[in-house]
């Protein structure tokens, strides 16, 4: 039976399992980002993810949703850049969408994403098409689930969407940031961003997938 | 890849701490922070300036900050802006009372954590104005001035704004003075090779060994035109077309300039550029208040340079000339 709900120790685990899995692609993020951009994306998300994984160690239990804040804040404090900011004020936005809540399932997942979503279109800065990592949270947003599906079938399937949300940014040019200033020269290469925010959705699929797993055969 | 470091993700926090280092009579680091402010920090009563944005620039930003110049400078990694936090902590040791103005260049990514830190401060009832460099030509038209990238007319601005700001003038007057700098202030470069993140180990983008590109960004950013190699006259004399075409100058005018290396041009090929344009000027009727040539806003080791003109009145001509201490620049 897949696993329906996860609790704040399940999450920990899950974040740094995430963390090794950014950290692993360093490379491969910094030469999508060399075609539109200046190469660092990978070393950006990797220093990012580092600081999160270090404050998480230091964290002892600590609820949800300030897991996902402190996440937040570590991975703003250590980056800059826009991509700081904006994915950041993710994390800050889906931690505090979970406030008061002690368990996770596919209900309380499907508000974060929501939550993570409105953290970026309400700045009134980037909008959908802009190529940008708003492109792949908002077709993860707008996955129609079966019925009653368990956390582990939700996010498979939201990464699943947001993956190809951000294979779709390949047709678009680029209209914030510092790459919109190579207009055309953009087309025909992913938003590094967008396919970020898919791999770690792909990353607590995984975890979830093995943590089932390790239930089943438990 | 060969690079004078030690690690490639400690590069900006060991040049800062270097630079400390180095001038001990200017600026202090801000501790725990990869940042600096004035060695006398906080300056009761006068408005503080605060500038910052991604490293491989320097000396921009921190080798801005002294006397009769910026009292902050924040830096964030390579190429990357500098997170909301140390923004607003660095702004809260150099704030005398009077208010901040923020100054930096147009970026997103520099604009969002700014705008961050900003907020932060007005929550703490300090008063924070933000004036963004806009002067690269090549970055977008005339009728979208404002989308513009800021590049090595930065200088000017942090000049005329710090030496307002010395004269103890309002948060108001510093933030138009620094305004009426960056409106009147236009730059343009040629980039001749690409530069290398430490961290990454490779060339941000290609560019051929017998070419050029005019108005290329201090990123890599497409410029106007990329095009064979042409001697430095050629080069200078569509660089300033292009400069006066967008800010017309009228005969009989005081203006600046700055010729500024990109990190890897000897400083004899800025003279030699420098002497096409000093000619160019002086046939247009135009007269030099000050000229400065040299390595002022870098891109890591990339080849080329940019030109900036300022067009002066009464009140910049009076600023420009003002005394200015600090590691990049010592004027009396």
């Amino acid at each position: 039976m897949a696993k329906n709900e996860i609790t704040s120790q399940d999450l920990k685990k899950m974040l740094s399992f995430v963390a090794g899995r950014i950290e692993k692609e360093e490379a491969h993020l910094n030469s999508l980002d060399a075609a539109i951009g200046d190469g660092d994306h990978g070393i950006t998300m990797r220093l990012g993810f580092q600081a999160i994984r270090a404050k998480l160690n230091e964290l002892d239990q600590v609820s949800m949703d300030m897991l996902l804040v402190e996440s937040g804040l570590a991975f703003m404090g250590a980056t800059g850049g826009a991509i700081g900011v904006v994915l950041g004020k993710m994390l800050m936005a889906a931690g505090k969408s979970l406030k008061g809540k002690e368990r996770m399932g596919s209900d309380e997942f499907k508000i974060l994403l929501c939550a993570m979503e409105s953290s970026v279109s309400n700045s009134g800065k980037i909008k959908c098409g802009d190529k940008t990592i708003l492109d792949a949270l908002s077709s993860a947003c707008q996955v129609e689930y079966g019925p009653d599906p368990s956390l582990t079938e939700t996010i498979s399937a939201a990464a699943a969407a947001a993956e190809s949300g951000a294979r779709k940014t390949s047709h678009m040019v680029c209209r914030v940031g510092r790459a919109s200033r190579l207009g055309d020269r953009t087309l025909g290469h992913p938003d590094p961003g967008a396919l970020s925010f898919s791999l770690i959705l792909h990353a607590m699929a995984d975890w979830l997938h093995d943590s089932d797993q390790r239930t089943q055969s438990a | 890849m060969k690079k004078l470091i030690n690690n490639p993700d400690h590069v900006a926090i060991e040049s800062l701490e270097g630079l400390v280092l180095a001038y001990p009579q200017y600026l202090r680091q801000v501790k725990g922070l990869q940042s600096v402010v004035r060695v006398d920090s906080p300056r009761r009563g006068k408005v503080a300036i605060l500038t910052g944005g991604g490293s491989g620039h320097e000396p921009m930003f921190a080798g801005y900050v002294g006397r009769g110049m910026a009292d902050a400078g924040v830096a964030g990694n390579v190429f990357a802006s500098p997170p909301p936090p140390p923004i607003y902590q660095t702004a809260k040791v150099a704030h005398g009372g009077t208010g901040i103005l923020f100054l930096y260049g147009n970026y997103s990514g520099d604009v969002l954590n700014f705008d961050l830190a900003a907020e932060m401060l007005h929550t703490d009832g300090i008063n924070v104005e933000t004036v963004r460099v806009t002067d690269d030509v090549a970055s977008a038209p005339p009728d979208r001035r404002e989308e513009r990238r800021g590049i090595a007319g930065g200088f000017f601005v942090i000049k005329i704004a710090g030496a307002k700001a010395e004269e103890h003038a309002t948060l108001a007057e510093v933030a138009a003075a620094a305004t009426k700098a960056n409106a009147n202030t236009r730059t343009m470069g040629v980039s001749l090779s690409s530069c290398t993140i430490p961290a990454s180990g490779h060339p941000i983008f290609e560019i051929a060994e017998n070419e050029m590109e005019i108005g290329m960004g201090i990123h890599g950013e497409r410029g106007v035109s990329r095009g064979a190699l042409r001697p430095a006259d050629n080069i200078a004399s569509e660089i300033m077309a292009q400069i006066i075409e967008d800010l017309p100058v009228p005969r009989g005018s005081e203006i600046a300039i700055l010729v500024n290396g990109l990190g890897a041009t000897p400083m004899a090929e800025l003279f030699i550029v420098f002497r096409a344009v000093g000619r160019l000027l002086q046939n247009a009727g135009l007269t030099i208040i000050r000229t400065y040539v040299g390595n002022y806003v870098s891109s890591l080791d990339m080849a080329g340079c940019s030109i900036s003109l300022m067009l002066l009145d009464e009140e910049l001509k009076r600023l420009l000339r003002a005394p200015a201490e600090c590691p990049a620049l010592v004027q009396g």
